[in-house]
């Protein structure tokens, strides 16, 4: 399953003017900007009650208590340039958007499990807090229209994960104005009485576009949560080689698999050491007289370990037909995505059943968070049973 | 045409067997034939041999009934307890909002790989169930007070729709269902309850009534009692009489015949 993250840092200048001590936290933040010869409020913190865009002078009378300074516009940006390099370190597919005081950046994960995307939503969070100083808000589901919605819903430091099937339900009580449609659409919609995604959602595609013409049927997707824009490549995810040149032409099978063993074996290595799967392999085989042999397989899911890649290139190597020596052996790791840390210690003794209820608890995590608990013996000594066992989410 | 009758049946019974399997048709009293039941021991041996199989089926309900101090929580989390020893993942779902950590723990059980489940309503208790049973990970499902969901009119119809789906997702998973249904105090009503007017009654595949005999005498050391627990339905083999246990509270449980 292809997932789609989506991080946001909620009120991002006011978290980056908090990050930087530019302002006590425990009072209330305007940033503001002038345009025209106007000052208006550029970000304000949610303790003020302002919007961004009210006139400075309105501002001060509605919140005098506040701090009021002047935004760095610049510096904002940078940060979401940050974020979207770091970003790229996950996926080589990021898209940001720059719409301040909110910016999203969406990235392709990939095929993955949900508990896959579970755990590596943790990583992704663990390493925005550290490098770049910020909580995210995460959001992952099927498609950036969701995966959007979803990090809206989160709020700072939370991450919400929205299961395949569940788009349309998940999106069924937002309010139809969270759809990114023209203000005419909008109008109409609410003549019809039509507030939420759900109340669309129940429509027939002939019923909306009937009404709204070509529209209709866009509409009718995006409120069944179905959203088939692609996020494109930014950058070329690196290839990882390895190769051995003989001193003579060889013809030996066996010689050949003992060395694209070997190689694999380092590439293997190399994956490992840089935190990267494969989803695809490559052998070339650089023959005496005439053209490089390439051969490439793709892997029925991403892999690391030598085992999968080795029975892959030996498997490529024996299709390979050879009528003269070869002289040089290149395999190669192309499609990499990162590796996601498994969940070792709970379900380590089973097999395919094991992975499945990981898959099952970590889909029944994003519908039923409280639900899943884990007892802990929290403070034998405790008089309170209350304090001598602690309940925890799973 | 095979004219002795017995010949005839043998001859229709193993025609119905080539076609459908051993397990479609047998004799009761034939063990050769009874196919082996996997299951989860008790952690009783008198339960264990009461029930004729070797403890707790799985891939089967089985529904444990009775009073509240009869033992019937202890019996469920040894059960727990024996599960993960043998590798099992075991899960808790907890509707009366009554589980023990402390007391689990001192059974036995590992409350680090325990998924203990306290959902906010029927619906959702029955989805979860659900899923973990069809996952296939889970080697022992204790549901407490699944009957109680009978009370309230609108869950009783999703026990309903949910006990009807529930068998055939069980029988392709290798967990064992341990339902508990807490009884009233009084006999004449734990009696009638234990017998008839249950939706779980119909789904379950063993039925077990567990009831406290004595108390243990202050001398002989931590509060504990002796139970009976009687088989009063069983689907799979042919029960062998009750059992009787010695259940300790705070010390070890062992068992007594």
């Amino acid at each position: 399953m292809a997932l789609i993250a989506c991080v946001q840092i909620p009120n991002l200048p006011i978290a980056i003017a908090r990050r930087d001590g530019m302002a006590p936290l425990d009072r209330p933040l305007v940033l503001y900007r002038v345009e025209w010869q106007r000052a208006v409020v550029y970000a304000a913190s949610d303790d003020t009650g302002l919007s961004p865009g009210m006139p400075l002078r309105q501002a001060r009378v509605r919140c005098p208590q506040a701090t009021y300074l002047l935004a760095e516009p610049e510096r904002d940006r940078q940060v979401i340039a940050a974020l979207a390099a770091l970003l790229e370190a996950f996926s080589p597919r990021v898209a940001a958007s720059e719409r301040l005081p909110d910016p999203a950046l969406v990235l392709d994960l990939g095929r993955m499990t949900f508990s896959q995307a579970i755990a590596l939503v943790a990583r992704l969070d663990r390493r925005i807090r550290a490098e770049i100083g910020l909580l995210p808000a995460i959001g992952v589901a099927s498609n950036p229209l969701v995966a959007q919605h979803a990090a809206r819903r989160a709020g700072t430091g939370v991450a919400v994960l929205v299961p395949l099937g569940d788009e349309a339900a998940f999106l069924a009580p937002q309010p139809i104005r969270s759809l990114a449609l023209d203000a005419e659409i909008l109008g109409r919609l609410d003549q019809l009485g039509l507030c939420t995604v759900g109340d669309v959602a129940r429509l027939s595609i002939d019923a909306l576009q009937a009404q709204f013409g070509g529209a209709g049927s866009r509409l009718y997707q995006l409120a069944r949560g179905i959203d088939a824009a692609p996020i494109p490549k930014t950058i070329d995810a690196p290839t990882i080689r390895s190769t051995r040149r003989f001193a003579g032409p060889l013809l030996d099978r066996g010689v050949l698999e003992r060395v694209i063993g070997d190689l694999t074996a380092r590439l293997a290595a190399q994956l490992l050491a840089e935190g990267w799967t494969t989803g695809a392999v490559a052998l070339t085989l650089v023959v005496d007289d005439g053209a490089p042999l390439m051969l490439e397989r793709r892997l029925a899911e991403p892999a690391s370990d030598a085992a999968t890649l080795t029975a892959a290139l030996f498997a490529l190597s024996r299709s390979a037909v050879l009528e003269s020596g070869v002289t040089a052996i290149m395999v190669a790791a192309s499609d990499l995505v990162p590796e996601v840390a498994e969940q070792r210690d709970l379900f380590a003794p089973a097999g395919g059943s094991s992975q499945r209820l990981r898959d099952v608890v970590g889909r029944l995590h994003g519908r039923f968070a409280g639900s899943l608990l884990r007892a802990r013996l929290a403070d034998p000594e405790a008089l309170l049973p209350e304090r001598r066992v602690r309940l925890e989410p799973r | 045409m095979e004219r002795n009758p017995t010949a005839r049946l043998e001859q229709v019974i193993a025609a119905i067997q080539r076609r459908w399997g051993t397990h479609a048709l047998r004799l009761l009293g034939d063990a050769a034939t009874a196919p082996a039941v996997p299951v989860v021991p008790t952690g009783f041996a008198a339960l264990d041999a009461a029930l004729g199989i070797g403890g707790v089926p799985r891939g089967r309900l089985t529904e444990m009934l009775g009073t509240p101090t009869s033992g019937m929580t202890t019996i469920a989390l040894t059960l727990i307890a024996r599960a993960q020893t043998q590798g099992d993942l075991a899960g808790y779902v907890d509707l009366s909002r009554t589980f023990d950590a402390e007391y689990a723990a001192h059974i036995g059980v590992d409350l680090v790989s325990l998924l203990l489940v306290r959902p906010s309503s029927a619906a959702d208790a029955l989805e979860i169930i659900q899923a973990l049973i069809a996952s296939g990970g889970v080697g022992v499902l204790v549901v407490d007070a699944l009957a109680l969901l009978q009370s309230v009119p609108q869950d009783a119809r999703l026990l309903e729709q949910a006990l009807r789906v529930l068998p055939g997702v069980l029988a392709a998973s290798p967990c064992a269902v341990l339902a508990l249904t807490p009884l009233p105090y009084s006999p004449e009503m734990a009696r009638s309850l234990a017998f008839t007017g249950s939706l779980l009654a119909h789904a379950a595949s063993i039925r077990l009534h567990i009831i406290r005999e004595a108390w243990l005498p202050a001398e002989q050391g931590p509060p504990g009692c002796h139970a009976r627990i009687s088989v009063l339905k069983h689907r799979l083999a042919p029960t062998k009489g009750d059992a009787q246990v010695l259940i300790r509270f705070a010390d070890e449980v062992k068992t007594w015949h």
